[in-house]
């Protein structure tokens, strides 16, 4: 007895190491054609990851599922993960060898995604499609190293969002036309309290992320006439009489000099009807919709100002549905987002174009998307959205070297530390330009 | 037969370990020297075949001249660590102190570590509310007494200590229950015949109450510097990016983001170990510091 009470735990113990081991191994599904081990198969299921969840993943599903229905041999999963996690989910998942198939990634993401070879090239005809029916920025946010990769999406492109009452109380009539311009009516239109407490922000700049602070940054810039970095992403354009000119504005609107203060939320702010101005690209034009129901018809928006009027500029940052590398059935993923991107399904509009304007009330960039009766009537109606569409013939786009993520931290930490006294105009530029161009080497 | 059951004995006794050996293997001891292997190359984090050896590289450019690694994220997290450990311990004595003479010591004792059970997401977010500079609750009242806002969270000089101050209070539940523990085992004996001596309050404390905490105290100060130093999600939640301008920056956020944002996992895996290595000199001081106060437990 004694024996076989010591051969049990014996037993128990090996069991627990066994159950142990058994934990450890790779419980994850590997995704749809991966192992060298299965046969070749009739019916494939392709992984879609996005960040695309709550509403908008419903919002998204009606397509999956016609697109499954009308083809049994290709299935569509779609996975959703939030924005935050979307490039961390990407990148365990490529690490562990489950990446999706197919992935919807942000152009920001390009050079880093390039450098690690994460996703094929497209095909052809896929390249020759994009390139005919998409404009410029949209293109070049959707290329690698000249390449195309996949089809753009969300091209979103930046704008000057003003609050047309606000305006109309302190007596203007029209949004700004040039940087002096717009300053002088934020001052005219700013209210505080007795206590120093901002009422009315006059113009503000949006904070929280390095996104968040730099992509206005770079549509002043591009509105001032230049991009931030070279066209061959290897320097830094701060030095130039444009970023120059750019940080300046921007040292007069937070900071020791600054006209407003910076702990004012101008996101809330806008959404509540107490700034009278701020940048923000297409799609914020969806959330306030939502956010400020009735007084949405308060909002205005024009092209960002540029210094003395006479150019326009933005720029335009892309998501592009692209294809894994080491996905197993490229063919039927490439076969997808063709139709997904470039077949017209309902009222003129592609699929994309349809999930677009019903989920963000944005206007795709494709060109027959555009010439759809259902987006002409959408853009002569909604001159917010035909701004943003008309941006995009003009609009620069998000630059995307290897280090990009890296640059925009930088940039956005050294405006953070001008608009914080602690550092100044001066060192700014040159910190942010040198240290720009360190990581660019 | 005795040499025979010893080894009998010892065969088992192996057996019971090995699955938290394995445990320990699989889940501690791999993943930190994958990560030594990692702090020695340049990987982006996408595809293990793409790393590539650069040998230490990646230490010296954490401690090149123009790295914020050095100053201001490893300031940072020292000051961090030390400023919300001060305020947790010497409130926690303070509160331990107190409990062990009121009624109803359970229910003082659950309130003080509800914070400790409380999600860390939840506890920054509410921060962010009672700090905001335009109706947060703290700027109501100051503005309420006729002094001027202020803008904890902007502004760089007291950002850090904005965030100090949340981390200590979340500190004192967990320093109090192992502290109440410790005072618990002291003999009331000591304090009798100090009291019939004639010893007040304070002479008791001090030369009865601390010394013999001594162990308790030495466990509470290691494993909540540990924590101080290794601290990441408060900072991420209530100034996302470690600003202004890095002024809250702490090593476990910089490596967070120099991996998972920038696609530098050999820097960040080299932030790692430096971290590792200064957290370990810590404790070895400390170690040190109370073996030579007469703690020699530890």
């Amino acid at each position: 007895m004694k024996l076989l009470g010591k051969l049990s735990k014996v037993a128990l113990a090996l069991t627990l190491t066994g159950a142990m081991v058994a934990c450890s191994g790779n419980n994850g599904n590997a995704p749809a054609g991966e192992g060298s081990g299965n046969k070749p198969a009739e019916k494939v299921e392709l992984t879609m990851l996005t960040h695309y969840v709550g509403v908008n993943e419903t919002q998204l599903k009606p397509l999956i599922d016609q697109w499954n229905s009308e083809n049994p041999d290709i299935q569509i999963k779609p996975i959703g993960v939030d924005f935050g996690e979307l490039q961390k989910t990407i990148m365990t998942k490529q690490s562990a060898g489950q990446g999706a198939d197919i992935m919807h990634v942000y152009a920001l993401w390009g050079g880093q995604l390039s450098k690690n070879n994460v996703l094929a090239e497209a095909p052809d005809h896929i390249a020759e499609d994009v390139k005919a029916n998409y404009p410029e920025a949209a293109v070049k946010g959707a290329s690698l190293n000249g390449k195309v990769f996949g089809y753009p999406t969300e091209v979103q492109a930046y704008g000057l969002f003003y609050n047309k009452r606000l305006l109309k109380e302190a007596g203007f009539d029209n949004p700004p036309a040039t940087w002096d311009e717009m300053l002088s009516m934020a001052k005219a239109i700013e209210k505080k309290d007795s206590s120093g407490k901002v009422q009315v922000q006059g113009f503000g700049f949006q904070r929280g992320y390095a996104g968040l602070v730099d992509q206005p940054f770079m549509a002043m810039m591009a509105a001032a006439g230049s991009n931030l970095l070279s066209d061959d992403l290897t320097k830094s354009n701060l030095n130039t009489d444009a970023g120059k000119k750019t940080l300046e504005l921007y040292s007069k609107v937070y900071g020791k000099d600054g006209m407003t203060d910076i702990s004012f939320n101008a996101t809330k702010g806008f959404g509540t009807g107490q700034v009278a101005m701020t940048i923000g690209a297409g799609w914020w034009a969806g959330s306030l919709k939502t956010v400020m129901k009735d007084s949405y018809t308060d909002v205005g928006v024009a092209p960002i100002p540029s210094i003395d009027g006479s150019s326009k500029g933005t720029i335009a940052y892309t998501w592009t549905w692209g294809v894994n590398s080491k996905s197993k059935n490229q063919e039927a993923a490439w076969k997808f987002l063709q139709w997904m991107n470039s077949t017209v399904v309902k009222d003129g509009l592609t699929p994309e174009g349809s999930f677009l304007l019903e989920a963000f009330n944005t206007a795709s960039s494709r060109k027959s998307d555009l010439e759809s009766p259902k987006l002409k009537e959408h853009l002569d109606s909604d001159p917010i959205i035909k701004n943003f569409s008309d941006a995009l013939t003009y609009a620069s786009e998000e630059q995307s070297p290897a280090t990009a993520a890296e640059v925009q931290d930088i940039l956005f930490k050294n405006i953070e530390s001008m608009w914080t006294s602690q550092q100044s105009l001066e060192d700014t530029i040159n910190n942010a330009h040198t240290q720009i161009e360190e990581k660019l080497k | 037969m005795k040499s025979f059951g010893l080894r009998k004995e010892t065969v088992l006794a192996y057996s019971f370990l090995i699955p938290i050996l394995l445990f320990y293997i699989i889940f501690l001891v791999i993943p930190v020297v994958f990560s030594f292997v990692i702090s020695l190359t340049e990987w982006g984090g996408f595809d293990l075949e793409s790393m590539t050896f650069v040998g230490l590289d990646n230490y010296k450019k954490i401690f090149a001249s123009d790295s914020t690694f050095l100053n201001p994220i490893l300031t940072n997290t020292f000051v961090f660590a030390f400023g919300s450990v001060a305020l947790s311990f010497i409130a926690a004595m303070t509160v331990s102190f107190l409990i062990t003479r009121l009624r109803w010591q359970g229910l003082w004792r659950s309130i003080y570590f509800l914070p400790a059970v409380t999600t860390i997401v939840a506890i920054g977010n509410v921060w962010l509310y009672i700090y905001n500079p335009t109706n947060g609750i703290l700027n109501e009242i100051l503005t309420s007494v006729g002094l001027k806002p202020v803008n904890f969270l902007d502004n760089p000089s007291i950002a850090l200590w904005a965030v100090i101050a949340v981390s200590g209070w979340l500190g004192i539940g967990g320093a109090v229950l192992i502290l109440t523990a410790g005072l618990k085992g002291i003999p009331h004996d000591y304090y009798e015949a100090a009291s019939l001596e004639g010893a007040g309050m304070w002479r008791q404390y001090f030369s009865i109450t601390l010394p013999l905490l001594r162990p308790t105290i030495l466990f509470v100060l290691i494993t909540s510097f540990i924590g101080g130093l290794q601290s990441f999600t408060l900072t991420l939640v209530m100034t996302r990016t470690g600003g202004p301008g890095n002024s809250t920056n702490v090593g476990a956020l910089e490596m967070y983001n120099q991996a998972f944002s920038f696609g530098n996992w050999g820097v960040a895996s080299a932030m790692a170990f430096v971290l590792f290595v200064v957290i370990f000199i810590i404790t070895m001081i400390q170690l040190i510091v109370f073996r030579k106060g007469g703690v020699e437990s530890y």
